[in-house]
């Protein structure tokens, strides 16, 4: 027999990813914001819950009226478009503090033909804040089975798992609740909510207490600015110490195979290529970790919405919605799950211009890069009490946001005219995250990185190897052994077309994996200097001294100025390419880009050229 | 006009039509005939978007869409 096929439906925030990481046991991130979910996830339903049917997670709606891509995705699932398996159950997450703004969206689930159990979630916090719910009147009004559980918490999931399987083998047609229109279906919804709430709910006074400072006119937007500054000086104070520790750990490995092992085409191949190339860019997993606790913690708790609302007024200037802050802060980490996450943005122009904008923002693919220029070129002295560096590493994601600001504009001016649809977003509750959720999913990521690091940047640091060291020069050759190599050939190629901008020799060889990943730079640098003619002398001292040593500081400048705008990374253009459906467009913004990249590090690398003679 | 509301406002919509999808998502968040209404907080200077608790949910939306929901 196969599995049964059961659907996750809820509004936003209600808790559906919860309830569905905790009964599949898949670490499918949660978050506390409209539209995490944007694409179907499905997963099995663990043995320890009765196994045997398959969950499918939706991305949350009101209605099964959709106004935006991810909503259409739910609807369409439900309806059964063609092509797809029609659900055999239909599981409602219901926000027990939230009852009437969910059951609009039961109402509607009610009139398929599908069977329907609700699950009344959170029914600790609607307990704790003074509603009591009459779970049978709920069930007798709807005519269909309802469970009180709390996903983050783990109670009723028992229960819950036995009404499933009670209901794929009993299926039930629901007693059909009839309504002409909007306005009846509201007063239907009135009456039932009103009839099972025993006590009116006092609203939550954490989230009025904490709203009048984050939404304040003056506080609010400080408060913004105060948790971005935190965390970028959290970025690089917090993440020294295990930085080093992974460093010298990674140095103590090097040298060990290095003296262990014969010289030869293969230690050169372990230490060199693979060693150098993967372990550059593992160093950076402390700092990535600490990103995304900051992100998770805050999308969790429920600022982010907030941030649209408080941003709502500057992203207008720019043509875009204050909802393109959500896919946009995630942009900080990637900005494939960013291009992703315009899939909440109703409007069609105003998801096509936050998805041409999202490989602007500062993601951590290009935290590496960062960190080694500014490690090398930036003093670590206090400036106005803070670090000189995190001060440059906030310049430099301010810089971003400034790209997405600027091109934005031109873009509203040129090809994507007209004003952003007006906001329209619900503030969720504050909640405080779930700290082993929240574990979870910071692992989750941690482990993607290191993933990452072993297959992806490990095979591009062994092709680097490979284009730098063969073919290999003979005996009675003049020159360096790069420079007879293919990467070497074709750095001679481009070196003229980035002399103008300060990049030497060894960064336009280096550039060339970099445009598979922004990060693999990095490890090709190690990888090209290695190897290189000097390298003799720079064996055993780390890229970031050598680089310090033998770049002309202009030359970092401009290599900084290049990363905001360079679009190196395969993967976001794919995506690009998938969502907005046009190759003209996604080839159209990334030789833009690629333009306003070399523009950029030519303008920085003349003007401190002349500053610093 | 609920449009014209100003921050510490309450009261109650007494009349609307829903005609934009739009204006359908509003009906769907709270925004019914009979909700009360309290307006929590305004953008500075433009006073747009605001922040609205309506059945105890808040949500953040601009002037423009409120333009045809009455109130008392």
């Amino acid at each position: 027999m196969t599995d049964s096929l059961v659907a996750l439906v809820g509004n936003p925030n209600c808790g559906k990813t919860a309830l569905f990481n905790t009964l599949t046991g898949l670490r499918n991130k949660v978050a506390n914001y409209p539209g995490v979910t944007v694409e179907v996830v499905k997963s099995e339903l663990s043995k320890s819950y009765g196994g045997n049917c398959v969950l499918i997670d939706l991305p949350g709606t009101y209605s099964l009226s959709p106004v935006s891509d991810d909503e259409a995705i739910t609807s369409d699932f439900l309806s059964g478009a063609p092509g797809q398996l029609k659900p055999q159950l239909i599981i409602n997450v219901l926000d027990a503090t939230q009852l009437e703004l969910g059951l609009g969206l039961t109402l509607d689930l009610l009139r398929l033909e599908t069977p329907v159990l609700v699950a009344l979630n959170m029914m600790d916090l609607a307990e704790s804040s003074g509603a009591v719910i009459n779970v049978d009147t709920l069930a007798r009004e709807l005519g269909v089975p309802v469970v009180p559980i709390s996903a983050t918490k783990k109670w009723g999931l028992n229960k819950l798992s036995n009404a499933i399987e009670s209901c794929i083998s009993t299926p039930q047609t629901s007693k059909v609740l009839d309504w002409n229109d909007l306005s009846s279906k509201g007063d239907l919804v009135h009456k039932i909510a009103l009839s099972c709430t025993e006590t009116k709910g006092r609203r939550s006074e954490l989230t009025a207490r904490v709203d009048k400072y984050v939404l304040h006119p003056v506080f609010g937007p400080l408060i913004l600015l105060a948790a971005l500054a935190l965390i970028f000086q959290a970025v690089f104070a917090w993440a020294a110490f295990p930085m080093d520790l992974i460093e010298s750990f990674i140095g103590k490995i090097a040298e060990l195979l290095s003296t262990a092992m014969p010289q030869g085409l293969l230690r050169d191949l372990l230490v060199d290529g693979i060693i150098g190339g993967v372990g550059s860019v593992i160093v950076f997993l402390p700092q990535i970790v600490i990103l995304f606790s900051f992100i998770l913690f805050l999308e969790d708790f429920g600022y982010m919405a907030r941030a649209s609302y408080l941003m709502d007024r500057i992203m207008g200037t720019v043509g875009l919605s204050g909802k393109a802050v959500i896919p946009l802060v995630s942009g900080l980490a990637c900005a494939v799950p960013s291009i992703l996450a315009t899939r909440s943005i109703p409007s069609k122009r105003d998801r096509l211009l936050t998805m041409m904008l999202a490989p602007l923002m500062t993601c951590s693919a290009r935290l590496p890069v960062y960190a080694l220029l500014i490690a090398a070129f930036i003093p670590a002295n206090q400036f106005l009490g803070m670090n000189r560096q995190g001060v440059v590493m906030l310049l430099l994601y301010v810089g971003g946001v400034l790209a997405v600001l600027g091109v934005g504009f031109v873009l509203k001016a040129t090809v994507l005219p007209g004003e952003a649809q007006p906001l329209l977003i619900e503030l969720p509750r504050y909640k405080w995250p779930s700290l082993k959720l929240l574990g979870i999913a910071i692992l989750d990521r941690a482990r993607m990185f290191l993933k990452r690091a072993g297959t992806f940047i490990l095979a591009v640091s062994i092709v680097m190897w490979a284009v730098t060291t063969f073919p290999r020069k003979p005996e009675d050759r003049a020159g360096t052994d790069i420079e007879y190599s293919i990467a070497g050939r074709l750095g001679t190629v481009i070196e003229p077309i980035l002399k103008p901008v300060g990049f030497n020799y060894e960064i336009s060889v280096a550039l060339i994996p970099g445009f598979a990943a922004r990060e693999v730079m990095v490890s090709a640098l190690g990888t090209v200097y290695a190897i290189g003619g000097e390298s003799e002398e720079s064996k055993g001292a780390n890229l970031t001294t050598f680089v310090q040593e033998t770049w002309a500081p202009s030359t970092a400048y401009a290599l900084l100025a290049w990363y905001i705008f360079s679009p190196q990374c395969l993967a976001t253009f794919a995506v690009l390419g998938r969502e907005s459906r046009s190759l003209r467009k996604t080839s159209g913004i990334f030789v833009f880009y690629l333009a306003l990249a070399w523009l950029a590090a030519f303008a920085v690398f003349t003007i401190s050229s002349w500053i610093l003679s | 006009m609920l449009s014209h509301a100003k921050k510490g406002d309450r009261g109650q919509i007494s009349k609307f039509q829903p005609k934009s999808p739009e204006e359908v998502r509003l009906v769907e968040l709270g925004f019914k005939v009979g909700a009360h209404y309290e307006i929590v907080e305004q953008a500075p200077f433009s006073k747009d978007p605001l922040v609205i608790e309506i059945n105890g949910v808040r949500i953040a939306v601009r002037r423009f869409l409120l333009n045809h929901i009455e109130v008392i």
